[in-house]
């Protein structure tokens, strides 16, 4: 059988069943729910190897460290920051997942709060250093040596 | 208990000085001194009767975590006539400084008993750590005091001086610490580092070796590691420079006799002809050296590095005959007797005549007799001259020198023997620049001696004088050592 | 264990103390009040638990290490808190709340040393870390305070950060967050078994270890930190919080991955060499004593690396134990009389010790025992962190490397005492000391002294 487009894609990469299913969707011309859609996806990322997830937060954790090393906005920076923490929290959840065990889950909450309490503390440093040297840039701290 | 307050007597006496204030601080000073003094002839009596001998020891758990004692001991003729030094010392540099008193006296007298204290607890400790400790203790009052007191450019010199000692004892410390940890109940305690430390291979041997003798070699100090030391001596106010060249310098010897010879004697074999050509070269360098000083200080500090040179060199000879050892021994006890007596000479003439200078000096022996004559006795004493105490010694190191195991003794005796001439032509020189010639405006109007001055030349003379004619006083408890 | 709670329940008490107590005497005396029914409270644990006792489900370990530990870092506390209540009041309008913070920094110390799941760990670390944030940016009009919170606080976010990935790494390897559990253990037991996983987990916490303890080259921060905060703050950061962490770490690395030693020994001892290197030679070119203070700081922490590099020696949970106090106190002592002066460079000391003998007495005691001089604690606190490396018997060349490091602290460690005792000047003050203030100082060096002859009271 030949198929093009997305078709072919969708075949290569992605499971059969959503193959399947996006045939059915064509031929019938059904409308279904959003429910069902939801199902039939969660049904398929059970199958999905945890690897991927592990490498998926390992970039997001990268992309976090080169951001806090390289950017000179300390929002940004603080943003980085806090794609760390996050990427951190998709990991932790995908081994809990892995492992059937609830401590992984109850550790993103404490994650999750003390992110929080971090941010409220960080974002009054950098506005009390706004009022101060009316800039964010953290080049300026260098200048500020000695 | 005795012994325990040879260290606590001076020790408290430190303290005590601080918080009396100025007035009564020289009183103090001699009286503690001289009690240290009484105690310690207390001790040498009970050595030689071999009487109360549990008095000469004292032993006491101190951490026993990981295995150290505070544990002291008078067990041989070595640490006897050490102690019989630095006791005898400290009263007479304190007698002598009647005259001219240092500023702010209770700190200084404080620092003195505190050096004293520290002092007398390297040449009692038996236990590594508590030597260690010691070792250490003994340095900081000399460091605040030579840095408080002396010449213009005192500061400097001075921290070259610690910075140079710190860094060999933290080298030694790690050796022991090596050492400790081959001791199989891990104890601190000379018998058990003397047993552990002659079963090392000799590989480790030779590597610790110069872990311990670095640090000992800084003290004494032997050739290239001297430099600190003319200057120190040259910076530091006379009596701190007695304490230095006295009894500091002994302490590197007695630490070598005591802490590596017994315990590393595979090492210092395997290193002998090494050390052995150190010495020499700094005897003769030292001599050398102090044939072209002017500056009066600075030649009695080359001449101290000659002697100290020929002592190391008579320790390190492994004679058959043990007379190179013994020899070492009396000398220790006779060189800080000398050169005391020297020093307190230098500083009457320096505070008279405001000048360190021997180009100034010249023609004292026409109006200061009594002065004339000690410089003269303990000059000749310093050379070795026979029937003062400084030849007994002397010979038997040289005699120990040439009857060494060492392949090349015969050229190190020569050359060592030379150091002795050139000590003649060096230390003659200073008698006739000092004593003789013209007077000048200077020296003019120098004072003879005072009777305090008198009486403490007076006692070294004797000394001198006795241990010349008798020197089997000292010969007794050297001969089995 | 009740430690913990009160040093809570305490800083809240602060808090409100702020709003009701108008004076500030008052609130000064709430806050010494505080740390001085938390000694005792801890005091009353260390008796209650001789026994080794699992505590909040079992996410805290309490023995009687960790509860000795306990007690002798709040002694150190209440020493800080009695020489410096004055000056940490004086920072600015919000005295009640430092105190506030300094008591729930201190509540993280106490799950720190105790917690045997890496979420009390992780939380412990974050108590210990936000209210210094606040601490070095308090005050507030000083530009170099804000640049020191605003540095301070991204690199603790960050390394917060890495501690996290590393916790979850390990924990994918393991499937437990309980560093007692079979599983953790069973993880850790030999080097062939161990998964990558675990191994990029275990350097991750070594990085941010690294960064919470300022070991080069992750010590960017803590000059400009140190430097940057109100210097009634910087002791308190230097040695409290940073022996806590050192206390918090060795357990981990000793108990948990000591089996596996050698996946991360070498970093340990590459960290050992830059720490003590960079910290002690750029400590020689400083002119402000403040800032040669924090490069110190730098320099004695890595000697306290040493004690996590002897794995599994006992001597090296008695030396950092020593170190702790003995570092803390002589520290404290130096800061304490650094913060009275007007001038903080090195000729703005010159001459003190004739106006001021009482001073330069302990702060020339404090700085022979940051050298390591024997009779002073510092010797003995160097002695066993170092012996416990000798007595594994290799890497004796690091230990004869960190002895000479120890030689070149000696220099600008005297340079101090130069300048007090052996050279004339003004030595002018911000602050005349009262005779409280005296006695205290005195009573610190005392202490000092008599650890240096009787080390083994600390051992309890």
């Amino acid at each position: 059988m030949q198929k093009d487009g997305l078709e072919a894609i969708i075949m290569e990469i992605c499971n059969p069943i959503i193959y399947h299913f996006l045939r059915s969707l064509k031929n019938n011309s059904q409308t279904i729910t959003i429910f069902e859609l939801q199902a039939l996806f969660l049904r398929h990322f059970k199958k999905m190897p945890s690897q991927y997830y592990l490498f998926l937060s390992l970039a997001l954790f990268c992309i976090g460290v080169m951001g806090v090393l390289m950017r000179r906005n300390a929002i940004i920076i603080l943003m980085c920051i806090e794609l760390m923490l996050n990427a951190v929290n998709l990991l932790l959840v995908t081994f809990s997942k892995m492992y059937n065990d609830p401590n992984a889950q109850l550790f993103v909450f404490f994650i999750m709060v003390v992110a929080a309490a971090e941010v409220s503390i960080g974002l009054a440093i950098i506005v009390m250093m706004y009022r101060k040297v009316h800039s964010i840039d953290v080049h300026i701290l260098n200048r500020l040596k000695n | 208990m005795l012994i325990l307050l040879l260290i606590l007597v001076p020790f408290i006496g430190g303290l005590a000085s601080f918080l009396f204030g100025e007035k009564m601080a020289y009183a103090w000073a001699v009286f503690t001194s001289l009690l240290t003094l009484a105690i310690a002839g207390t001790a040498y009596y009970f050595y030689s009767q071999a009487t109360h001998t549990t008095d000469l020891s004292f032993d006491c758990p101190w951490i026993e975590s990981i295995g150290s004692t505070f544990s002291l001991s008078m067990s041989d003729g070595l640490s006897v006539l050490m102690i019989g030094l630095t006791g005898l010392l400290f009263p007479c540099v304190f007698i002598s400084m009647q005259n001219k008193q240092p500023e702010r006296k209770h700190v200084f007298y404080g620092l003195m008993l505190l050096a004293q204290a520290g002092l007398i607890g390297v040449f009692l400790a038996k236990d590594a750590l508590l030597f260690y400790l010691f070792w250490e203790v003994a340095l900081i009052p000399v460091y605040f005091l030579s840095s408080m007191y002396g010449g213009p450019n005192r500061i400097p010199v001075t921290f070259k001086f610690f910075v140079y000692t710190f860094v060999g004892s933290l080298v030694m410390l790690v050796a022991l610490l090596i050492i400790y940890n081959h001791t199989p109940v891990h104890s601190f305690s000379w018998d058990a580092f003397v047993s552990v430390g002659r079963s090392l291979p000799e590989a480790d041997q030779s590597w610790l070796f110069w872990m311990l003798f670095i640090a000992f070699a800084i003290k004494m100090p032997v050739f290239p590691f001297h430099t600190w030391q003319p200057d120190a001596y040259e910076q530091s106010a006379t009596p701190v420079t007695v304490v230095l060249s006295a009894i500091m310098v002994k302490m590197g010897l007695f630490a070598v006799v005591r802490w590596l010879l017994p315990i590393i004697p595979l090492g210092s074999i395997h290193w002998m002809n090494v050390v052995l050509l150190l010495c020499i070269i700094g005897v003769v360098y030292a001599s050398c050296m102090a044939m072209v000083q002017t500056n009066i200080k600075r030649l009695i500090a080359y001449s101290s590095i000659a002697h100290i040179g020929l002592m190391c060199a008579a320790i390190f000879s492994y004679s058959n005959n043990l007379l190179g050892v013994q020899g070492a021994y009396i000398q220790m006890f006779n060189h800080g007797i000398n050169i005391m007596g020297l020093w307190i000479l230098v500083s009457i003439v320096e505070n008279r005549l405001g000048t360190q200078d021997l180009r100034e000096m010249g023609g004292i022996a026409k109006i200061a007799p009594r002065f004339t004559i000690a410089l003269v006795l303990i000059s000749l004493a310093n050379i070795a001259l026979p029937l003062t105490n400084g030849f007994v010694g002397e010979f038997m190191m040289l005699n120990g020198l040439f009857n060494s195991i060492s392949t090349y003794r015969m050229v190190f005796t020569i050359i060592a023997g030379l150091g002795v001439i050139l000590s003649a032509v060096y230390t003659l020189g200073m008698i006739q620049k000092v004593a003789y010639g013209e007077l000048n405006e200077k020296t003019a109007s120098m004072k003879d001696l005072t009777m305090n001055e008198w009486i403490i030349l007076l006692v070294i003379m004797g000394i001198i004088l006795f241990l010349g004619f008798y020197p089997n006083a000292l010969m007794l408890l050297v001969d089995t050592p | 264990m009740n430690a913990i709670v009160l040093s809570g329940i305490w800083g809240v008490v602060m808090m409100f103390a702020g709003l009701f107590l108008k004076s500030s005497k008052q609130i000064q005396w709430t806050a010494l009040l505080g740390i001085i029914a938390l000694l005792v409270v801890s005091i009353l644990d260390y008796q209650a638990h001789s026994v080794q006792a699992q505590t909040y489900f079992g996410m805290m370990t309490i023995d009687v290490y960790t509860s000795w530990f306990s007690i002798l870092i709040t002694a150190c506390c209440a020493m800080y808190l009695l020489i410096f209540h004055k000056d940490i009041a004086a920072v600015g309008k919000n005295e009640a709340e430092y105190f506030a913070l300094i008591f729930f920094v201190m509540c993280g110390v106490y799950l720190l040393a105790s917690y045997s799941n890496l979420l009390i760990l992780f939380l412990g670390i974050e108590i210990l870390s936000i209210p210094q944030y606040i601490l070095a940016g308090s005050d507030k009009e000083n530009i170099k305070s804000n640049e020191a919170s605003l540095k301070y606080f991204l690199m603790g976010a960050f390394s917060t950060g890495l501690l996290l990935m590393g916790m979850t790494l390990i924990y994918g390897a393991t499937g437990s967050f309980d560093i007692t559990s079979e599983k953790f253990v069973g993880q850790f037991e030999q080097l062939s078994s161990m998964s990558s996983l675990s191994f990029v987990g275990i350097l991750l916490l070594l990085i941010s270890f690294g960064f919470k303890v300022s070991a080069a080259p992750l010590h960017l921060w803590t000059p400009d930190v140190y430097d940057g905060s109100p210097t009634a703050f910087t002791p308190f950061m230097a040695t409290i919080v940073k022996v806590s962490v050192f206390v918090a770490f060795i357990r981990l690395f000793h108990f948990s991955f000591g089996n596996v030693s050698d996946a991360w020994q070498i970093a340990i001892a590459s960290m050992i060499v830059l720490t003590l290197i960079i910290g002690n030679v750029t400590a020689v070119y400083q002119q402000s004593l403040k800032r040669m203070m924090a490069y110190s700081s730098i320099a004695q922490a890595g000697f306290m690396l040493f004690s996590i590099f002897a794995v599994n020696s006992t001597l090296a949970y008695k030396g950092i134990l020593l170190y702790s106090v003995v570092y803390s106190l002589a520290s404290i002592g130096v800061f304490a009389v650094i913060i009275k002066m007007k001038d903080y460079t090195y000729d703005g000391f010159n001459g003190l010790a004739k106006k001021q003998p009482v001073l330069a007495f302990t702060a020339t005691v404090c700085l022979l025992s940051l050298v390591g001089i024997p009779l002073t604690g510092g010797f003995f606190a160097k002695y066993f962190v170092l012996s416990a490396v000798v007595e594994q018997g290799k890497y004796i060349w690091i230990v004869v490397f960190a002895v000479l490091m120890a030689a070149i602290s000696a220099y600008y460690y005297f340079r101090v005492i130069r300048s007090m005792y052996f050279k004339t000047g003004e030595a002018a003050m911000h602050t005349e000391p009262t005779t409280w203030d005296k006695t205290l100082l005195i009573l610190n060096a005392m202490i000092i002294l008599l650890l240096g002859v009787l080390p083994s009271l600390v051992f309890g």
